[in-house]
């Protein structure tokens, strides 16, 4: 067999293991079905629009600023409420539909964790990406501008909308009624955002200190160990989601 | 017979306070359609669920197919079609996105399940409506897309959950052919739970009777009628029975003739003697100048056997602490 026919074959395998895993079936769906929400459009309306009046007005590297801090203050809050009704909205309903099927426990956690991840990166990254593409493109952005360290400082703020995106998902396989996740995430959202944005206080594994200190990231002179905050936001969705394990395989439906 | 499920003293608490299922003995033979009866808030949606694996036994053991059941018995699962009360759909999705979907979960191959998923939505009836969003469908079409979905990976068990509630008489009739034809063409072992006496009655071949968590009766259809009959037969007749009525009076065993507005009914002495007497009054009949209607015996009727098979159950008091199995 030629190189091509190997190629079909390989791919037809492929498609075929995809099309019958129930993991990324789950994942797949329920990216579909968060993209589907009202919310979730509305929302991705909202920015953009804001986007674009953001890098119409300032046509400077202001204009990214902006757009990171609508992110953290506004993109963290929509994140929360996502995904804080992604398992206690399907309790007696979807999710015993599902849980009743061939399906683990685990596998339909981790793809409510994997999906709104994903959604929240598609989301952030996609609008970020190309506001910065349209302004290095017009040159509206500094010839001295260190793409490295505004890539690093984007990247920050996309792992604080996963943190906060993961955090609803725990507290919403935690609690049995969204209305108590959604409290619970906001509580959160009120401590980590709204506190250290409102008052004098710091706290380094805030999304508030990364906007606090932008421009000393972006000369590189901001004095903090970067492999903790990077460790903190990369570790959080992963030890959410062990704690979401332990309660989500104690609880009955 | 060999038992597709059988529990071991399972019980559910629910937080301390709720007694759901208590010390439940239950065995559903195989290729068998096991009607699992009981008044609402006895028990019966729970007990489905502890058989699923949704729900986590306080104390006891389910076993399905032999194996342990648990929360990942995910494989297990792969041979089980499951009908909830009053299903529900994600939003959005059409019969076909839905039910591809759960193929898709079930792990069906593409090349089996787009065949099967068109030959199930036909076989409910749904094929008009096969691209309209679920959630507008009426309550009748809904348990249709879950009927099929319940069906796409070819169950060898089947748990429904009161499959006939909120159908009209024809959707109620055609859930009961299609229950019959799966027990019997298709040898499927089918566990369906109801609180409506005349699907029981009508399509099941063993029965469980559940009250207050707890199972009363355990066994097949013809069992519990035995355990009611009254050794009477009604017989509504045409023509004048006086002669008829006065000759049944006569034959042996017979205790009581009562004849009013057409219907005669007959009491025999005793359980043993019903069979024979039962021959000598038709017997009588055949020689009486008179036209049989219909005719009902006390051991039909199931909704005595039930109501009777609960106070029976009650009237037990403290002793139900000591009997163990049904």
């Amino acid at each position: 067999m030629d190189f091509y026919g190997q190629f079909q074959k390989k791919l037809r395998a492929c498609k075929s293991y995809l099309d019958k895993n129930v993991f990324l079936t789950l994942c797949y769906h329920e990216i579909r079905v968060t993209f589907g929400s009202l919310l979730q459009k509305a929302w991705i309306i909202t920015v953009l629009f804001f986007a674009l009046l953001f890098v119409t007005g300032e046509r400077n590297l202001a204009a990214i600023s902006i757009l990171l801090v609508f992110f953290v203050f506004f993109g963290s809050i929509i994140a929360l409420v996502v995904s804080s009704s992604s398992i206690s909205g399907e309790i007696g309903g979807i999710a015993d539909s599902l849980l009743s099927k061939s399906v683990k426990r685990w596998e339909y956690l981790l793809s409510k964790f994997v999906s709104h991840i994903i959604v929240v990166l598609t989301v952030y990254f996609s609008i970020l990406v190309v506001m910065i593409g349209i302004l290095w493109n017009f040159k509206f952005l500094p010839d001295d501008l260190n793409y490295e360290n505004l890539f690093f400082i984007v990247l920050l703020v996309g792992l604080g909308l996963v943190f906060f995106s993961s955090i609803g998902v725990l507290f919403s396989s935690v609690f049995s009624k969204t209305i108590f996740s959604l409290l619970a995430s906001i509580t959160v959202w009120f401590l980590f955002v709204f506190m250290f944005a409102t008052t004098e206080w710091e706290f380094l594994y805030s999304p508030v200190e990364i906007l606090h200190n932008f421009a000393l990231i972006l000369e590189g002179l901001w004095d903090v160990d970067y492999w903790k905050i990077l460790l903190f936001y990369i570790g959080s969705p992963f030890v959410f989601f062990a704690v979401s394990l332990i309660f989500f395989y104690q609880r009955d439906l | 017979m060999e038992a597709v499920i059988k529990t071991e003293s399972l019980t559910k608490i629910f937080s301390q306070k709720t007694i759901a299922v208590n010390d439940l003995y239950m065995d559903v033979p195989k290729n068998s359609i096991y009607g699992f009866l009981g008044p609402n808030g006895s028990g019966k949606t729970t007990t489905i669920k502890l058989l699923l694996g949704l729900l986590k036994p306080s104390a006891g053991s389910v076993y399905v197919f032999g194996n342990p059941m648990g929360m990942d018995s995910a494989n297990m699962r792969r041979k089980i079609g499951y009908l909830p009360t009053n299903p529900i759909f994600p939003d959005k999705m059409t019969p076909i996105t839905y039910l591809d979907f759960i193929g898709k979960i079930f792990g069906i191959p593409k090349a089996i399940r787009i065949p099967r998923i068109a030959e199930l939505i036909r076989s409910v009836d749904l094929l008009p409506l096969s691209s309209s969003e679920i959630r507008k469908f009426s309550t009748g079409e809904i348990t249709r897309v879950g009927i099929a979905a319940c069906l796409i990976n070819n169950p060898e068990l089947l748990i429904m959950d009161e499959p006939t509630l909120g159908l009209d008489p024809i959707g109620r009739s055609s859930t009961a052919k299609l229950i019959t034809e799966l027990g019997s063409r298709e040898e499927k072992t089918i566990f369906v739970s109801s609180h409506i006496l005349t699907d029981i009655d009508r399509f099941c071949t063993h029965i469980g009777i559940i009250n207050n968590g707890k199972l009363v009766f355990n066994g097949t259809i013809p069992d519990v009628k035995k355990l009611i009959r009254t050794n009477t037969v009604e017989l509504h007749v045409e023509g004048d029975a006086a002669a008829y009525v006065r000759k049944v009076k006569a034959v042996p065993h017979v205790v009581d003739v009562n004849y009013f507005r057409h219907v005669i009914r007959i009491s025999i002495d005793g359980p043993q003697n019903y069979t024979g007497a039962l021959l000598r009054i038709f017997k009588e009949l055949s020689e009486a100048d008179l036209e049989l209607i219909s005719f009902n015996s006390g051991s039909e009727n199931l909704e005595e056997a039930f109501l009777n098979l609960l106070e029976e159950e009650k009237s037990y008091g403290f002793l139900r602490a000591i009997s163990k199995k049904a």
